[in-house]
Protein backbone atom coordinates (compact mmCIF):
# COMPACT_ATOMS: atom_id res chain seq x y z
CA UNK A 1 0.00 0.00 0.00
CA UNK A 2 1.15 3.52 -0.79
CA UNK A 3 1.35 6.33 1.78
CA UNK A 4 -1.87 8.04 0.56
CA UNK A 5 -3.68 4.71 0.77
CA UNK A 6 -2.55 4.19 4.35
CA UNK A 7 -3.49 7.77 5.31
CA UNK A 8 -6.93 7.62 3.64
CA UNK A 9 -7.71 4.23 5.19
CA UNK A 10 -6.71 5.51 8.63
CA UNK A 11 -8.91 8.62 8.29
CA UNK A 12 -11.81 6.53 7.06
CA UNK A 13 -11.52 3.96 9.83
CA UNK A 14 -11.22 6.62 12.55
CA UNK A 15 -14.27 8.46 11.17
CA UNK A 16 -16.21 5.21 11.10
CA UNK A 17 -15.25 4.30 14.65
CA UNK A 18 -16.15 7.75 15.97
CA UNK A 19 -19.53 7.61 14.22
CA UNK A 20 -20.23 4.17 15.64
CA UNK A 21 -19.05 5.04 19.15
CA UNK A 22 -21.74 7.74 19.26
CA UNK A 23 -19.43 9.90 21.35
CA UNK A 24 -20.03 12.68 18.83
CA UNK A 25 -23.21 13.44 16.90
CA UNK A 26 -22.84 11.48 13.67
CA UNK A 27 -23.24 14.57 11.50
CA UNK A 28 -20.39 16.33 13.29
CA UNK A 29 -18.22 13.20 13.14
CA UNK A 30 -18.99 12.77 9.44
CA UNK A 31 -18.24 16.41 8.59
CA UNK A 32 -15.00 16.31 10.58
CA UNK A 33 -13.95 13.12 8.78
CA UNK A 34 -14.80 14.60 5.38
CA UNK A 35 -12.81 17.75 6.15
CA UNK A 36 -9.75 15.85 7.33
CA UNK A 37 -9.93 13.53 4.30
CA UNK A 38 -10.11 16.49 1.94
CA UNK A 39 -7.31 18.49 3.60
CA UNK A 40 -4.99 15.49 3.82
CA UNK A 41 -5.95 14.53 0.28
CA UNK A 42 -5.01 17.96 -1.04
CA UNK A 43 -1.71 17.99 0.90
CA UNK A 44 -0.74 14.48 -0.21
CA UNK A 45 -2.14 15.04 -3.67
CA UNK A 46 -4.62 12.16 -3.88
CA UNK A 47 -7.90 14.07 -3.55
CA UNK A 48 -9.08 17.42 -4.91
CA UNK A 49 -12.08 19.60 -4.10
CA UNK A 50 -13.53 18.83 -7.52
CA UNK A 51 -13.25 15.09 -6.87
CA UNK A 52 -14.86 15.56 -3.46
CA UNK A 53 -17.83 17.31 -5.05
CA UNK A 54 -18.10 14.63 -7.72
CA UNK A 55 -18.16 11.89 -5.11
CA UNK A 56 -21.41 13.26 -3.64
CA UNK A 57 -24.40 11.39 -5.03
CA UNK A 58 -26.79 14.29 -5.48
CA UNK A 59 -29.59 12.06 -6.73
CA UNK A 60 -29.66 10.33 -3.34
CA UNK A 61 -29.71 13.65 -1.49
CA UNK A 62 -32.44 15.10 -3.68
CA UNK A 63 -34.56 11.97 -3.47
CA UNK A 64 -34.29 11.98 0.33
CA UNK A 65 -35.03 15.71 0.49
CA UNK A 66 -38.08 15.41 -1.74
CA UNK A 67 -39.51 12.49 0.24
CA UNK A 68 -38.78 14.24 3.55
CA UNK A 69 -40.72 17.34 2.48
CA UNK A 70 -43.69 15.27 1.31
CA UNK A 71 -43.74 13.20 4.50
CA UNK A 72 -43.45 16.26 6.76
CA UNK A 73 -46.39 17.85 4.98
CA UNK A 74 -48.40 14.65 5.35
CA UNK A 75 -47.43 14.34 9.00
CA UNK A 76 -48.82 17.80 9.80
CA UNK A 77 -52.29 16.72 8.69
CA UNK A 78 -52.55 13.99 11.36
CA UNK A 79 -52.96 11.33 8.68
CA UNK A 80 -50.75 8.69 10.30
CA UNK A 81 -52.59 8.92 13.59
CA UNK A 82 -55.83 8.54 11.68
CA UNK A 83 -54.60 5.45 9.84
CA UNK A 84 -53.22 3.74 12.92
CA UNK A 85 -56.35 4.34 14.97
CA UNK A 86 -58.57 3.17 12.13
CA UNK A 87 -56.61 -0.02 11.70
CA UNK A 88 -56.56 -0.64 15.45
CA UNK A 89 -60.33 -0.17 15.73
CA UNK A 90 -60.91 -2.73 13.00
CA UNK A 91 -59.27 -5.39 15.17
CA UNK A 92 -61.80 -4.80 17.99
CA UNK A 93 -58.90 -4.93 20.43
CA UNK A 94 -57.99 -8.56 19.74
CA UNK A 95 -54.24 -8.63 20.58
CA UNK A 96 -53.34 -11.11 17.84
CA UNK A 97 -55.17 -9.16 15.14
CA UNK A 98 -53.81 -5.89 16.53
CA UNK A 99 -50.30 -7.29 16.35
CA UNK A 100 -50.70 -8.36 12.74
CA UNK A 101 -52.65 -5.29 11.62
CA UNK A 102 -50.33 -2.66 13.12
CA UNK A 103 -47.33 -4.67 11.90
CA UNK A 104 -48.75 -4.79 8.37
CA UNK A 105 -49.60 -1.08 8.42
CA UNK A 106 -46.06 -0.20 9.50
CA UNK A 107 -44.64 -2.40 6.77
CA UNK A 108 -46.76 -0.87 4.03
CA UNK A 109 -45.99 2.67 5.19
CA UNK A 110 -42.27 1.98 5.46
CA UNK A 111 -42.21 0.71 1.90
CA UNK A 112 -42.88 4.24 0.72
CA UNK A 113 -41.72 6.39 3.63
CA UNK A 114 -38.49 6.11 5.51
CA UNK A 115 -38.57 3.74 8.47
CA UNK A 116 -37.67 6.32 11.06
CA UNK A 117 -40.62 8.52 10.10
CA UNK A 118 -42.89 5.51 10.11
CA UNK A 119 -42.02 4.40 13.62
CA UNK A 120 -41.94 7.95 14.99
CA UNK A 121 -45.52 8.37 13.80
CA UNK A 122 -46.94 4.94 14.56
CA UNK A 123 -45.26 4.09 17.87
CA UNK A 124 -46.97 6.83 19.97
CA UNK A 125 -50.41 5.80 18.66
CA UNK A 126 -49.56 2.18 19.43
CA UNK A 127 -48.66 3.09 23.00
CA UNK A 128 -52.00 4.90 23.23
CA UNK A 129 -53.95 1.92 21.95
CA UNK A 130 -52.11 -0.54 24.19
CA UNK A 131 -52.59 1.65 27.26
CA UNK A 132 -56.31 2.19 26.87
CA UNK A 133 -56.73 -1.53 26.18
CA UNK A 134 -54.65 -2.42 29.19
CA UNK A 135 -52.17 -4.62 27.30
CA UNK A 136 -48.37 -4.38 27.10
CA UNK A 137 -47.18 -2.15 24.24
CA UNK A 138 -43.74 -3.82 24.10
CA UNK A 139 -44.50 -6.69 21.65
CA UNK A 140 -46.32 -4.27 19.36
CA UNK A 141 -43.48 -1.74 19.39
CA UNK A 142 -40.85 -4.37 18.71
CA UNK A 143 -42.90 -5.81 15.88
CA UNK A 144 -43.33 -2.36 14.35
CA UNK A 145 -39.63 -1.57 14.37
CA UNK A 146 -38.67 -4.98 13.01
CA UNK A 147 -41.39 -5.12 10.37
CA UNK A 148 -40.70 -1.57 9.20
CA UNK A 149 -37.04 -2.50 8.64
CA UNK A 150 -38.17 -5.60 6.79
CA UNK A 151 -40.75 -3.80 4.66
CA UNK A 152 -38.32 -1.04 3.80
CA UNK A 153 -36.16 -3.50 1.88
CA UNK A 154 -38.90 -4.02 -0.72
CA UNK A 155 -38.71 -0.69 -2.54
CA UNK A 156 -36.16 1.76 -3.84
CA UNK A 157 -37.34 4.46 -1.44
CA UNK A 158 -38.03 2.13 1.50
CA UNK A 159 -34.76 2.58 3.36
CA UNK A 160 -31.53 4.57 2.95
CA UNK A 161 -29.35 1.66 1.74
CA UNK A 162 -31.84 1.02 -1.07
CA UNK A 163 -31.86 4.70 -2.05
CA UNK A 164 -28.06 4.58 -2.20
CA UNK A 165 -27.95 1.29 -4.11
CA UNK A 166 -30.66 2.29 -6.55
CA UNK A 167 -28.85 5.49 -7.30
CA UNK A 168 -25.38 3.96 -7.61
CA UNK A 169 -26.44 0.91 -9.64
CA UNK A 170 -29.02 2.86 -11.60
CA UNK A 171 -31.75 0.36 -10.76
CA UNK A 172 -35.32 1.46 -11.37
CA UNK A 173 -38.10 1.54 -8.81
CA UNK A 174 -39.92 -1.23 -10.69
CA UNK A 175 -36.80 -3.36 -10.73
CA UNK A 176 -36.56 -3.15 -6.92
CA UNK A 177 -40.17 -4.24 -6.65
CA UNK A 178 -39.83 -7.19 -9.00
CA UNK A 179 -36.56 -8.42 -7.45
CA UNK A 180 -36.81 -7.64 -3.76
CA UNK A 181 -40.53 -7.35 -2.95
CA UNK A 182 -41.27 -11.08 -3.48
CA UNK A 183 -38.38 -12.06 -1.20
CA UNK A 184 -39.46 -9.46 1.35
CA UNK A 185 -43.01 -10.80 1.30
CA UNK A 186 -41.88 -14.30 2.27
CA UNK A 187 -39.33 -12.96 4.77
CA UNK A 188 -42.02 -10.70 6.25
CA UNK A 189 -44.32 -13.67 6.88
CA UNK A 190 -41.41 -15.56 8.43
CA UNK A 191 -40.55 -12.57 10.63
CA UNK A 192 -44.15 -12.30 11.77
CA UNK A 193 -44.25 -16.00 12.69
CA UNK A 194 -41.04 -15.68 14.70
CA UNK A 195 -42.44 -12.66 16.56
CA UNK A 196 -45.77 -14.37 17.19
CA UNK A 197 -43.87 -17.30 18.67
CA UNK A 198 -41.61 -15.14 20.85
CA UNK A 199 -44.54 -13.10 22.18
CA UNK A 200 -47.10 -15.94 22.24
CA UNK A 201 -47.81 -15.40 25.94
CA UNK A 202 -48.39 -11.62 25.70
CA UNK A 203 -50.60 -12.06 22.66
CA UNK A 204 -52.76 -14.62 24.45
CA UNK A 205 -53.86 -12.09 27.12
CA UNK A 206 -57.26 -10.56 26.57
CA UNK A 207 -57.65 -6.77 26.70
CA UNK A 208 -59.42 -5.32 29.73
CA UNK A 209 -61.34 -2.64 27.91
CA UNK A 210 -61.99 -3.06 24.21
CA UNK A 211 -64.90 -0.60 24.31
CA UNK A 212 -62.56 2.36 24.93
CA UNK A 213 -60.68 1.54 21.74
CA UNK A 214 -63.88 1.73 19.73
CA UNK A 215 -64.59 5.11 21.36
CA UNK A 216 -61.54 6.63 19.68
CA UNK A 217 -62.64 9.16 17.10
CA UNK A 218 -59.95 9.00 14.45
CA UNK A 219 -61.61 11.70 12.33
CA UNK A 220 -61.15 14.23 15.16
CA UNK A 221 -57.40 13.74 14.77
CA UNK A 222 -57.39 14.92 11.16
CA UNK A 223 -56.34 18.53 11.07
CA UNK A 224 -56.67 19.58 7.47
CA UNK A 225 -58.61 17.12 5.27
CA UNK A 226 -58.34 19.33 2.18
CA UNK A 227 -54.55 19.55 2.39
CA UNK A 228 -54.41 15.84 3.19
CA UNK A 229 -56.26 14.96 -0.02
CA UNK A 230 -53.97 17.14 -2.10
CA UNK A 231 -50.82 15.67 -0.53
CA UNK A 232 -52.06 12.09 -0.96
CA UNK A 233 -52.84 12.73 -4.63
CA UNK A 234 -49.37 14.20 -5.13
CA UNK A 235 -47.74 11.31 -3.30
CA UNK A 236 -49.76 8.88 -5.39
CA UNK A 237 -48.57 10.60 -8.55
CA UNK A 238 -44.97 10.41 -7.31
CA UNK A 239 -45.30 6.66 -6.72
CA UNK A 240 -46.86 6.16 -10.17
CA UNK A 241 -44.00 8.12 -11.73
CA UNK A 242 -41.54 5.97 -9.75
CA UNK A 243 -43.07 2.89 -11.37
CA UNK A 244 -42.61 4.19 -14.92
CA UNK A 245 -39.41 6.06 -14.04
CA UNK A 246 -37.25 3.67 -16.12
CA UNK A 247 -39.17 4.48 -19.28
CA UNK A 248 -39.42 8.21 -18.55
CA UNK A 249 -35.63 8.51 -18.18
CA UNK A 250 -36.25 10.69 -15.16
CA UNK A 251 -34.16 10.29 -12.02
CA UNK A 252 -35.93 9.27 -8.82
CA UNK A 253 -34.57 12.43 -7.22
CA UNK A 254 -36.18 14.65 -9.85
CA UNK A 255 -39.53 12.90 -9.35
CA UNK A 256 -39.43 13.18 -5.55
CA UNK A 257 -38.34 16.81 -5.41
CA UNK A 258 -40.70 17.67 -8.26
CA UNK A 259 -43.50 16.05 -6.25
CA UNK A 260 -42.51 18.07 -3.17
CA UNK A 261 -42.55 21.26 -5.26
CA UNK A 262 -45.98 20.39 -6.68
CA UNK A 263 -47.39 19.61 -3.23
CA UNK A 264 -46.07 22.87 -1.79
CA UNK A 265 -47.46 24.83 -4.73
CA UNK A 266 -50.87 23.19 -4.33
CA UNK A 267 -51.18 23.18 -0.53
CA UNK A 268 -49.21 26.37 0.29
CA UNK A 269 -48.01 25.18 3.70
CA UNK A 270 -45.99 27.36 6.06
CA UNK A 271 -42.76 26.89 4.08
CA UNK A 272 -40.36 27.76 6.91
CA UNK A 273 -42.15 25.38 9.26
CA UNK A 274 -42.17 22.55 6.70
CA UNK A 275 -38.51 23.01 5.80
CA UNK A 276 -37.55 23.27 9.47
CA UNK A 277 -38.85 19.72 9.91
CA UNK A 278 -36.61 18.33 7.16
CA UNK A 279 -33.72 16.41 8.68
CA UNK A 280 -30.90 18.52 7.30
CA UNK A 281 -28.49 16.76 9.64
CA UNK A 282 -29.15 13.46 7.87
CA UNK A 283 -28.57 15.02 4.44
CA UNK A 284 -25.32 16.60 5.64
CA UNK A 285 -24.28 13.28 7.16
CA UNK A 286 -24.80 11.56 3.81
CA UNK A 287 -22.83 14.25 1.97
CA UNK A 288 -19.97 14.02 4.45
CA UNK A 289 -19.82 10.23 4.14
CA UNK A 290 -19.78 10.47 0.35
CA UNK A 291 -16.81 12.84 0.53
CA UNK A 292 -14.99 10.63 3.07
CA UNK A 293 -15.56 7.43 1.09
CA UNK A 294 -14.67 9.34 -2.10
CA UNK A 295 -11.20 10.07 -0.71
CA UNK A 296 -10.69 6.41 0.06
CA UNK A 297 -11.79 5.51 -3.45
CA UNK A 298 -9.48 8.11 -5.01
CA UNK A 299 -6.42 6.42 -3.48
CA UNK A 300 -7.37 3.11 -5.07
CA UNK A 301 -7.73 1.21 -1.79
CA UNK A 302 -11.23 0.09 -2.64
CA UNK A 303 -10.01 -1.13 -6.03
CA UNK A 304 -7.46 -3.26 -4.16
CA UNK A 305 -10.24 -4.74 -2.02
CA UNK A 306 -12.27 -5.38 -5.16
CA UNK A 307 -9.34 -7.14 -6.85
CA UNK A 308 -9.00 -9.39 -3.83
CA UNK A 309 -12.59 -10.56 -3.96
CA UNK A 310 -12.91 -10.51 -7.76
CA UNK A 311 -11.45 -14.01 -7.97
CA UNK A 312 -14.14 -15.44 -5.76
CA UNK A 313 -16.90 -13.49 -7.52
CA UNK A 314 -15.77 -14.82 -10.89
CA UNK A 315 -15.40 -18.38 -9.66
CA UNK A 316 -18.71 -18.60 -7.80
CA UNK A 317 -20.99 -15.62 -8.10
CA UNK A 318 -23.75 -17.19 -5.99
CA UNK A 319 -21.40 -17.91 -3.12
CA UNK A 320 -19.98 -14.38 -3.37
CA UNK A 321 -23.51 -12.94 -3.30
CA UNK A 322 -24.54 -14.96 -0.26
CA UNK A 323 -21.29 -13.98 1.43
CA UNK A 324 -22.17 -10.37 0.67
CA UNK A 325 -25.66 -10.84 2.09
CA UNK A 326 -24.51 -12.35 5.38
CA UNK A 327 -21.52 -10.04 5.82
CA UNK A 328 -23.73 -7.00 5.24
CA UNK A 329 -26.31 -8.40 7.64
CA UNK A 330 -23.78 -9.12 10.38
CA UNK A 331 -22.17 -5.70 10.04
CA UNK A 332 -25.48 -3.84 9.73
CA UNK A 333 -26.64 -5.44 12.95
CA UNK A 334 -23.85 -3.81 14.91
CA UNK A 335 -23.11 -0.66 12.90
CA UNK A 336 -25.22 1.95 11.17
CA UNK A 337 -26.02 0.53 7.73
CA UNK A 338 -25.74 3.90 5.97
CA UNK A 339 -21.95 4.38 6.28
CA UNK A 340 -21.50 0.67 5.62
CA UNK A 341 -23.47 0.87 2.36
CA UNK A 342 -21.66 4.03 1.28
CA UNK A 343 -18.34 2.22 1.80
CA UNK A 344 -19.47 -0.92 -0.04
CA UNK A 345 -20.81 0.88 -3.11
CA UNK A 346 -17.42 1.83 -4.61
CA UNK A 347 -16.12 -1.68 -3.94
CA UNK A 348 -18.97 -3.21 -5.95
CA UNK A 349 -18.53 -0.57 -8.65
CA UNK A 350 -14.85 -1.53 -8.92
CA UNK A 351 -15.80 -5.18 -9.22
CA UNK A 352 -18.07 -4.20 -12.08
CA UNK A 353 -15.14 -2.50 -13.80
CA UNK A 354 -13.19 -5.74 -13.44
CA UNK A 355 -15.85 -7.50 -15.50
CA UNK A 356 -17.86 -9.19 -12.75
CA UNK A 357 -21.67 -9.23 -13.13
CA UNK A 358 -22.33 -7.19 -10.01
CA UNK A 359 -26.15 -7.13 -10.24
CA UNK A 360 -26.67 -10.01 -7.75
CA UNK A 361 -24.18 -8.36 -5.39
CA UNK A 362 -26.28 -5.17 -5.33
CA UNK A 363 -29.42 -7.15 -4.48
CA UNK A 364 -27.54 -9.11 -1.83
CA UNK A 365 -26.22 -5.88 -0.29
CA UNK A 366 -29.75 -4.43 -0.16
CA UNK A 367 -31.15 -7.57 1.50
CA UNK A 368 -28.29 -7.94 3.96
CA UNK A 369 -28.11 -4.28 4.98
CA UNK A 370 -31.89 -4.19 5.41
CA UNK A 371 -32.54 -7.45 7.26
CA UNK A 372 -29.33 -7.16 9.30
CA UNK A 373 -30.66 -4.02 10.93
CA UNK A 374 -33.15 -6.13 12.90
CA UNK A 375 -30.51 -7.97 14.90
CA UNK A 376 -29.81 -5.47 17.67
CA UNK A 377 -31.42 -2.37 19.16
CA UNK A 378 -28.72 -0.28 17.44
CA UNK A 379 -28.97 -2.04 14.08
CA UNK A 380 -31.12 0.62 12.47
CA UNK A 381 -32.19 4.14 13.26
CA UNK A 382 -35.79 2.92 13.50
CA UNK A 383 -34.73 0.55 16.29
CA UNK A 384 -32.89 3.28 18.16
CA UNK A 385 -35.94 5.57 17.94
CA UNK A 386 -38.36 2.85 19.02
CA UNK A 387 -36.24 1.99 22.05
CA UNK A 388 -35.87 5.69 22.89
CA UNK A 389 -39.65 6.18 22.69
CA UNK A 390 -40.30 3.09 24.78
CA UNK A 391 -37.96 4.46 27.44
CA UNK A 392 -40.41 7.31 27.94
CA UNK A 393 -43.01 4.75 28.98
CA UNK A 394 -43.39 2.52 32.01
CA UNK A 395 -42.32 -0.52 29.99
CA UNK A 396 -39.00 0.18 28.25
CA UNK A 397 -37.61 -2.27 25.67
CA UNK A 398 -34.44 -3.86 27.03
CA UNK A 399 -31.48 -4.99 24.94
CA UNK A 400 -32.04 -8.53 26.20
CA UNK A 401 -35.62 -8.51 24.99
CA UNK A 402 -34.49 -7.22 21.63
CA UNK A 403 -31.86 -9.92 21.24
CA UNK A 404 -34.50 -12.51 22.16
CA UNK A 405 -36.86 -11.31 19.42
CA UNK A 406 -35.02 -9.20 16.83
CA UNK A 407 -32.01 -11.46 16.46
CA UNK A 408 -34.06 -14.58 15.60
CA UNK A 409 -35.98 -12.46 13.12
CA UNK A 410 -32.73 -11.30 11.51
CA UNK A 411 -31.39 -14.84 11.22
CA UNK A 412 -34.69 -16.19 9.89
CA UNK A 413 -35.17 -13.45 7.31
CA UNK A 414 -31.58 -13.74 6.11
CA UNK A 415 -31.94 -17.52 5.83
CA UNK A 416 -35.21 -17.16 3.90
CA UNK A 417 -33.63 -14.55 1.66
CA UNK A 418 -30.59 -16.80 1.02
CA UNK A 419 -32.72 -19.75 0.01
CA UNK A 420 -34.89 -17.68 -2.32
CA UNK A 421 -31.81 -15.94 -3.66
CA UNK A 422 -30.24 -19.29 -4.56
CA UNK A 423 -33.44 -20.70 -6.09
CA UNK A 424 -34.06 -17.63 -8.23
CA UNK A 425 -30.40 -16.83 -8.83
CA UNK A 426 -30.95 -16.48 -12.58
CA UNK A 427 -33.49 -13.72 -11.95
CA UNK A 428 -31.17 -12.06 -9.41
CA UNK A 429 -28.56 -11.67 -12.12
CA UNK A 430 -30.86 -9.37 -14.08
CA UNK A 431 -31.54 -5.74 -13.35
CA UNK B 1 -46.65 45.46 44.84
CA UNK B 2 -47.13 41.76 45.15
CA UNK B 3 -46.39 41.86 48.90
CA UNK B 4 -49.77 43.51 49.45
CA UNK B 5 -51.89 40.94 47.65
CA UNK B 6 -50.16 37.64 48.41
CA UNK B 7 -51.38 35.00 50.85
CA UNK B 8 -49.10 35.29 53.87
CA UNK B 9 -49.30 31.79 55.29
CA UNK B 10 -48.78 29.54 52.29
CA UNK B 11 -49.24 25.79 52.46
CA UNK B 12 -45.76 24.36 51.94
CA UNK B 13 -44.00 20.99 51.90
CA UNK B 14 -40.50 19.74 52.66
CA UNK B 15 -38.27 17.93 50.14
CA UNK B 16 -38.85 14.72 52.09
CA UNK B 17 -42.66 15.02 52.06
CA UNK B 18 -44.16 12.01 50.30
CA UNK B 19 -46.52 12.22 47.35
CA UNK B 20 -49.15 10.64 49.54
CA UNK B 21 -48.93 13.41 52.16
CA UNK B 22 -48.83 16.03 49.42
CA UNK B 23 -52.02 14.60 47.96
CA UNK B 24 -53.66 14.88 51.37
CA UNK B 25 -52.62 18.56 51.59
CA UNK B 26 -53.99 19.33 48.14
CA UNK B 27 -57.30 17.76 49.11
CA UNK B 28 -57.46 19.49 52.52
CA UNK B 29 -56.40 22.99 51.42
CA UNK B 30 -57.55 22.94 47.79
CA UNK B 31 -54.26 24.40 46.56
CA UNK B 32 -52.75 23.83 43.13
CA UNK B 33 -49.12 24.65 43.85
CA UNK B 34 -46.98 23.35 46.71
CA UNK B 35 -43.81 25.36 47.40
CA UNK B 36 -40.98 23.10 48.59
CA UNK B 37 -39.05 24.63 51.45
CA UNK B 38 -35.87 23.36 53.13
CA UNK B 39 -35.11 23.32 56.87
CA UNK B 40 -33.94 26.97 56.74
CA UNK B 41 -37.20 28.10 55.17
CA UNK B 42 -35.56 28.68 51.78
CA UNK B 43 -37.68 27.97 48.70
CA UNK B 44 -35.93 25.14 46.83
CA UNK B 45 -38.61 23.98 44.42
CA UNK B 46 -42.24 23.91 43.42
CA UNK B 47 -44.58 20.96 42.95
CA UNK B 48 -47.60 21.66 40.80
CA UNK B 49 -50.69 19.51 40.35
CA UNK B 50 -49.32 18.53 36.95
CA UNK B 51 -46.18 17.12 38.57
CA UNK B 52 -48.24 15.16 41.09
CA UNK B 53 -50.65 13.77 38.49
CA UNK B 54 -47.89 13.03 35.98
CA UNK B 55 -47.21 9.82 37.91
CA UNK B 56 -50.67 8.53 37.00
CA UNK B 57 -50.85 9.95 33.49
CA UNK B 58 -50.69 7.44 30.62
CA UNK B 59 -47.48 7.56 28.63
CA UNK B 60 -49.17 8.48 25.37
CA UNK B 61 -50.29 11.86 26.70
CA UNK B 62 -46.72 13.15 26.42
CA UNK B 63 -46.00 11.32 23.16
CA UNK B 64 -48.96 12.43 21.04
CA UNK B 65 -49.44 16.08 20.17
CA UNK B 66 -53.19 15.78 19.72
CA UNK B 67 -55.36 13.77 22.09
CA UNK B 68 -58.70 15.34 21.15
CA UNK B 69 -59.73 12.13 19.42
CA UNK B 70 -59.34 10.03 22.57
CA UNK B 71 -62.81 10.24 24.08
CA UNK B 72 -62.25 7.53 26.66
CA UNK B 73 -59.07 6.64 28.50
CA UNK B 74 -60.36 3.10 29.01
CA UNK B 75 -58.77 1.06 31.78
CA UNK B 76 -56.57 4.02 32.70
CA UNK B 77 -59.52 5.85 34.26
CA UNK B 78 -60.37 2.96 36.53
CA UNK B 79 -56.93 2.44 38.08
CA UNK B 80 -56.64 3.98 41.54
CA UNK B 81 -53.60 5.99 42.65
CA UNK B 82 -53.02 3.47 45.44
CA UNK B 83 -52.49 0.81 42.76
CA UNK B 84 -49.25 2.52 41.73
CA UNK B 85 -46.57 1.16 44.05
CA UNK B 86 -44.11 3.64 42.57
CA UNK B 87 -46.29 6.61 43.53
CA UNK B 88 -46.20 5.86 47.25
CA UNK B 89 -42.41 6.00 47.37
CA UNK B 90 -42.08 9.33 45.57
CA UNK B 91 -41.13 12.41 47.55
CA UNK B 92 -41.28 16.08 46.66
CA UNK B 93 -37.56 15.91 45.85
CA UNK B 94 -38.38 13.58 42.95
CA UNK B 95 -41.30 15.61 41.64
CA UNK B 96 -40.34 19.24 42.20
CA UNK B 97 -39.42 21.70 39.49
CA UNK B 98 -36.89 24.52 39.90
CA UNK B 99 -38.76 27.40 41.55
CA UNK B 100 -39.78 30.61 39.82
CA UNK B 101 -40.28 33.28 42.44
CA UNK B 102 -40.24 37.04 42.99
CA UNK B 103 -39.49 39.30 45.96
CA UNK B 104 -42.19 41.17 47.88
CA UNK B 105 -41.38 44.46 46.15
CA UNK B 106 -42.10 43.08 42.69
CA UNK B 107 -44.70 45.08 40.74
CA UNK B 108 -48.03 43.44 39.88
CA UNK B 109 -47.66 43.64 36.13
CA UNK B 110 -44.15 42.18 36.27
CA UNK B 111 -45.41 39.41 38.56
CA UNK B 112 -48.24 38.57 36.17
CA UNK B 113 -45.90 38.62 33.17
CA UNK B 114 -43.50 36.28 35.01
CA UNK B 115 -46.30 33.79 35.56
CA UNK B 116 -47.51 34.01 31.98
CA UNK B 117 -43.98 33.59 30.69
CA UNK B 118 -43.26 30.51 32.81
CA UNK B 119 -46.80 29.13 32.37
CA UNK B 120 -47.44 28.85 36.09
CA UNK B 121 -50.61 29.64 38.03
CA UNK B 122 -49.21 30.55 41.43
CA UNK B 123 -46.17 32.66 42.17
CA UNK B 124 -44.18 32.07 45.39
CA UNK B 125 -42.84 35.23 47.02
CA UNK B 126 -39.50 35.20 48.86
CA UNK B 127 -37.52 37.67 50.95
CA UNK B 128 -33.95 38.75 50.18
CA UNK B 129 -32.54 35.55 51.75
CA UNK B 130 -34.69 33.37 49.54
CA UNK B 131 -37.03 32.32 52.36
CA UNK B 132 -40.67 31.75 51.41
CA UNK B 133 -42.91 34.53 52.77
CA UNK B 134 -46.07 34.13 50.72
CA UNK B 135 -47.71 32.98 47.52
CA UNK B 136 -50.00 34.77 45.07
CA UNK B 137 -52.32 33.18 42.54
CA UNK B 138 -52.94 34.72 39.15
CA UNK B 139 -56.38 35.76 40.38
CA UNK B 140 -54.86 37.48 43.47
CA UNK B 141 -52.51 39.46 41.28
CA UNK B 142 -54.97 40.31 38.52
CA UNK B 143 -57.66 41.35 41.02
CA UNK B 144 -55.19 43.60 42.84
CA UNK B 145 -54.10 45.16 39.57
CA UNK B 146 -57.65 45.67 38.30
CA UNK B 147 -59.05 46.93 41.64
CA UNK B 148 -58.50 50.68 40.99
CA UNK B 149 -60.08 50.27 37.57
CA UNK B 150 -63.10 48.43 38.94
CA UNK B 151 -63.88 51.22 41.43
CA UNK B 152 -63.94 53.91 38.71
CA UNK B 153 -67.29 55.12 37.51
CA UNK B 154 -68.05 53.66 34.06
CA UNK B 155 -67.59 56.33 31.36
CA UNK B 156 -70.83 57.93 30.25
Amino acid sequence: MTAPQVAATAIFVVTFVVILSERLHRTIAGLAGATVMLVVGIIMGFYSQEQALESIDFNTLILLLGMMILVRMLQQTGFFQYLAVRVAKRTQGNPLLLFIALGALTTVLSMFLDNVTTVVLIVPVTILVAEILGISPVPLLLAEAVLSNTGGVATLVGDPPNVLIGSAANFSFASFLTHLAPIVLVAWAAALLVLLFVFRREIATSPKNAAALLQLDEKAGLRDPVALRKILITLGAVVVLFFIQGRLELSTGAIALGGAAAAMLWVRPDVDETLRRVEWGVLLFFSALFVTAGGLEATGVLALVAERVAGLAEANLLLASLLMLWTSAALSAVVDNIPFTIAMIPVIEQLGLLGVNVTPLWWALALGAGFGGNGTPIGSTANVITVALSEKTRTPITTRLWLRSGLPVMLTTCAVASVLFAIFFGWMQTR
Amino acid sequence: MIGSCMKRQPVWVAPSTTAHEAARMVVAHRVGTLPVVDSLGVLVGVVRLEDLLQVFMPDFVTLIDNIDFVHDFGVLETVRPQDFPRAAKLTMRDLMQPPVSVEQTCGLLRAFATMTHHRIRDLPVVNHTGALVGIASRVDIAAAFLAPWATLEPPK
